[in-house]
């Protein structure tokens, strides 16, 4: 729901990023980053969109680096999301930068699809 | 907003209800606060939330706007055409019948409910499938007699079902849901009485179904549950059941096995098919019953001494052995069994998981088999030291021991394995991954297997021996009675198969086939620690730290002269080799005929690429688990 959007931006504006053209916003990254079983800080990425008409021209994987630079600023250890095993486009990307495949969650999501949890370890 | 409970007069018909179920008639004394609210509201900004404190994350995330279809459950209720039906509302409007069903009518409520049955055991929840069917709202209203002793069985099935999946503990929230929403469940019919109704009945055939709503438990689930399951066609369901009958036959041939190791290889290959989660369950309760006996007879205790007997024969538990009758000997062992037996519970209980849960589950208990090690370890030098005294010949060094490292070596490898057969693994990573196997852990479990046949050895050569009025000579080419030879076999191809992928990846690295990546943020030192950072709680086999596998492995020491040919060229020599260790089986099992296939295939592949073949081409070589979820084909594109 969007409450969950506003309580990321809410609690962690330096880890939300907009690409902007001119007026119009066309890509969005939403993150946070806390800690995980006391011992680990944890980035999250909870969301990534960009415009269908915008697409194939690097902006998403430009709104991921900027997170991590900002969850790098901010002490960070590691950076997670999960998505769905069948999207190849997610996958690409995240994995071109570096994340690797952490786990695999079967019948994650509510429509029976598995999904992966990607990581990418920085220290 | 504020509202006070009442609790209904027992005469008010539309209080209760005569099915029992959540009713739709107020309980609350609603108090109209709009104007104050709305002119609190209106103090707010455009975009201003008002945030409290305890509105955390799972608040946020499980909020709902009011009259919102998408997160309202109630609102699509409301907003549907039809009316949802209840039992009671059903039967008033004929949309149901209680009585003079005929028997399509019959065949298909049947049919319908073993299809909710089979995707509530896919893992939805009992309010979006079996009850969807109004007739389990309120059985004993049923006059038909087929059909209401078909409703009553189906309760109670239900009921059983769940009880043994809870029971087990082999499953999590993906795998089963077993809230039952306060559904009576004919507790009060027994067993044999709604068997014994089924039974006066008897019918046959087909299609049509009245008394299915699917949004007749709507309210009952939390908003962030999908709005529809979708019910498994009558096929698959009967396909799902047919499948389901089929494995509970092979758990009925479980008592047939003998020992714990016999047990563990069983136990892993039923879980290799992604078996559903009754059957798993059922497994698990077979072995370990309420009880906690195995099978229900012998001790857990007695069962892993057996066990361990058939695997290295420790003289302490020898009859043969003047260790076996010594007092103290016996309170060491017995109090070092005392703490075996949780570890080798849970050994057990992780092979009933699903295959992505087992994983993490491998990892977790190499701590306890860790300690458990070191404390058999003390155990044995104590046995040793005793046993010197009585029976200079024999020893007793780390034997306990190595049996724990046996199981630690295996968890370890499936814990591997696993990252292979769930996809895990990126290609750049698999160098560090099969050396890991083939240099570390396949080694010690070969060591291990060799040390265990040793004391098998040393065990019959002396109640050989010791056996009066027998000549040494006549027994000199006698047949050994327990042998591991099997599983070392099996241990030097699986070393062979990795130790071949090793060698084709390093080759593919010198002829430039496969590229180490640069990433910005990712560090290879970095990410080898993470996924091999459940290794670091063993203190048996020692953790390889990467700096430390990048000197064994380092080429320009150990093989100056390698090339990306010489490479493929041992490569070739691995796969052959494990192929004719494979070959050496007399009955081979299905995993090892399709180990063989696979050894085989990519023997060729390397000879060919040993010849020149794609030489100059910088095509990445495709690792394909389609024959095999953990030995891939090598194919050049």
């Amino acid at each position: 729901s969007i409450y969950t959007y506003r309580y990321f931006i809410h609690n962690w504006p330096k880890l939300c990023f907009l690409a902007m053209d001119k007026e119009k916003c066309v890509g969005a990254i939403v993150c946070k980053l806390d800690m995980h079983k006391k011992m680990v800080r944890r980035g999250y990425i909870a969301m990534l969109a960009v415009d269908a008409d915008y697409r194939r021209k690097q902006i998403g994987s430009r709104l991921v680096m900027k997170a991590i630079k900002g969850m790098i600023a901010d002490d960070c250890d590691e950076v997670v999301l999960e998505t769905e095993i069948t999207n190849k486009a997610a996958l690409r990307l995240y994995e071109n930068l570096g994340f690797v495949r952490d786990k695999r969650l079967f019948r994650y999501y509510l429509n029976g699809v598995d999904a992966l949890r990607l990581k990418l370890w920085l220290r | 907003m504020e509202g006070t409970m009442q609790t209904q007069p027992p005469s008010d018909p539309g209080g209760q209800g005569s099915d029992g179920r959540v009713d739709s008639k107020s309980r609350y004394d609603w108090k109209d606060i709009t104007e104050e609210f709305m002119s609190s509201a209106s103090a707010l900004q455009m975009g201003e939330l008002l945030h409290d404190t305890n509105f955390g994350l799972f608040e946020a995330m499980s909020a709902i706007e009011m009259m919102d279809p998408k997160m309202d459950a109630g609102m699509m209720c409301n907003q549907i055409q039809r009316k949802v039906l209840t039992f009671d509302s059903a039967l008033e409007s004929g949309a149901i019948k209680i009585k003079d069903l005929s028997i399509p009518e019959l065949i298909g409520i049947m049919d319908t409910s073993l299809a909710c049955l089979v995707t509530w055991l896919e893992g939805h929840s009992l309010a979006q499938t079996v009850f969807t069917n109004l007739f389990l709202h309120n059985p004993y209203m049923i006059d038909d007699k087929c059909l209401k002793a078909f409703s009553i069985l189906m309760l109670k099935l239900v009921d059983h079902i769940r009880d043994r999946v809870n029971r087990a503990g082999v499953f999590e929230e993906e795998d089963f849901q077993s809230l039952t929403y306060g559904f009576k469940m004919a507790a009060d019919v027994t067993d044999a009485r709604a068997t014994g109704m089924m039974k006066e009945v008897d019918k046959n055939d087909y299609p049509t179904i009245m008394g299915f709503e699917p949004l007749v438990n709507q309210r009952l689930l939390p908003p962030t549950f999908p709005r529809y399951t979708v019910i498994r066609s009558r096929e698959e369901a009967l396909g799902h059941i047919e499948g389901l009958l089929y494995r509970l036959q092979i758990v009925t041939t479980v008592p047939e096995l003998t020992t714990f190791h016999i047990i563990m290889e069983a136990f892993q290959e039923f879980s290799k098919s992604s078996p559903c989660v009754l059957s798993r369950s059922i497994l698990q309760l077979t072995l370990l019953p309420v009880n906690k006996r195995v099978f229900g007879v012998h001790t857990m205790v007695d069962f892993l001494k057996d066990t361990i007997r058939n695997f290295i024969a420790p003289p302490v538990l020898s009859q043969k052995s003047a260790l076996y009758n010594n007092s103290q000997a016996k309170q060491y062992v017995d109090a070092w069994f005392v703490q075996v037996v949780r570890p080798f519970t849970a050994l057990v209980q992780i092979t009933g998981h699903n295959r992505a849960r087992q994983r993490d589950k491998w990892a977790h208990i190499l701590e306890d088999l860790s300690a458990l090690q070191e404390e058999a370890d003390k155990v044995d030098a104590c046995l040793h030291q005793m046993l010197t005294k009585m029976e200079p010949n024999r020893q007793h060094i780390a034997c306990l021991g190595n049996w724990v490292l046996y199981h630690t070596l295996q968890a370890m490898i499936s814990y591997l394995l696993a990252g292979f057969e769930l996809e895990l693994y990126a290609t750049y990573e698999y160098h560090y991954v099969y050396w890991y196997l083939y240099e570390m852990l396949y080694s010690w479990l070969i060591n291990t297997l060799h040390r265990a046949d040793n004391f098998l050895l040393e065990n019959e050569t002396m109640a050989d021996s010791q056996q009066k009025g027998r000549s040494n000579k006549k027994n000199k080419k006698k047949k050994r009675i327990k042998t591991l030879n099997k599983e070392i076999t099996l241990a030097q191809a699986g070393q062979q198969m990795f130790g071949g992928y090793y060698k084709a990846v390093m080759g593919f690295r010198l002829d430039g086939k496969m590229q180490m990546p640069e990433f910005q943020f990712d560090c290879e030192e970095v990410r080898y620690s993470h996924r091999f950072q459940p290794f670091t709680n063993v203190s048996t086999p020692p953790y390889i730290p990467y700096v430390q596998y990048k000197e064994m492995s380092d080429l320009n020491r150990y093989e100056p002269d390698a090339t990306a040919v010489s490479l493929y060229g041992a490569a070739c020599k691995c796969f052959h080799q494990a192929k004719s260790l494979l070959e050496s089986f007399h009955n081979p099992s299905e995993e090892v005929q399709a180990m063989i296939k696979v050894a085989k295939v990519n023997f060729v592949v390397m000879k060919i690429l040993m010849g020149g073949h794609k030489k100059d081409s910088q095509e990445p070589p495709v690792f394909d688990f389609t024959s095999h979820p953990v030995y891939p084909t090598i194919k050049m594109v």
